[in-house]
């Protein structure tokens, strides 16, 4: 998983595993967990480029 | 007016345009005070102008919007809050549905994002999905308790 496209198709297949009760909602909330943390990464990196005026050139956002 | 019949009169006004602008130029004061006068005097008339001159241009009108909005942060803040004070149980409803629907704007509130910041459409639909998976998560640990 390497971008956050990627990683939306990802949490939509894990939202329709859980929906469907193919996955525990232990598991998909451990799985969301991370997300989050991927998500606030890309978050940081933009308000870093934000200061500093400058256009983000993030690899996971592309 | 020199003429009752407004044919005439318009030929006679195209003929002295040159003269009526001085005429204008000179008075200006006097014109401004006399027109102020009569708006006073006939709110209704200048309402149903006003109105029928924003039907004629709405591009005008949305353009001039922009730009007064542009010239005047403040103003436009305090008449957003004052209309939000005044339609409580609206905004309610709103931010209500805003928290629902999980929309963009919540989101990117809920990623304490700017909203002049540009961030890509993916992100926040991973994080509108991670929210879902969030909640849909904590609602069963809640049926289980």
């Amino acid at each position: 998983m390497k971008t956050v496209t990627q990683l939306r198709d990802e949490l939509a297949t894990v939202f329709d595993d859980l929906r469907s009760g193919e996955i525990k909602p232990k598991e998909a909330g451990e799985l969301a967990n991370v997300a989050g943390k991927m998500i606030n990464s890309a978050k940081v990196q933009l308000e870093y480029y934000a200061l500093r005026k400058e256009t983000p050139d993030i690899t996971f956002l592309k | 007016m020199p003429y009752r019949d407004k044919a005439k009169q318009k030929e006679w006004r195209v003929k002295n345009k040159d003269k009526i602008l001085e005429w204008r130029n000179a008075n200006r004061e006097r014109i401004c005070e006399l027109s102020k006068k009569w708006a006073r005097e006939n709110p209704e008339k200048v309402k149903a102008t006003r109105a029928t001159r924003h039907e004629k241009n709405p591009e005008k009108r949305k353009a001039q919007d922009a730009k007064w909005k542009a010239n005047n942060p403040d103003k436009v803040k305090l008449i957003a809050r004052t209309f939000r004070v005044n339609h409580l149980e609206q905004e309610k409803q709103r931010l209500k549905k805003y928290r629902t629907d999980l929309s963009d704007g919540y989101i990117r509130d809920k990623l304490r994002l700017k909203s002049s910041d540009e961030v890509p459409q993916a992100l926040i639909e991973a994080k509108r999905l991670q929210l879902l998976i969030r909640r849909m998560t904590n609602e069963n640990s809640n049926a289980i308790t």
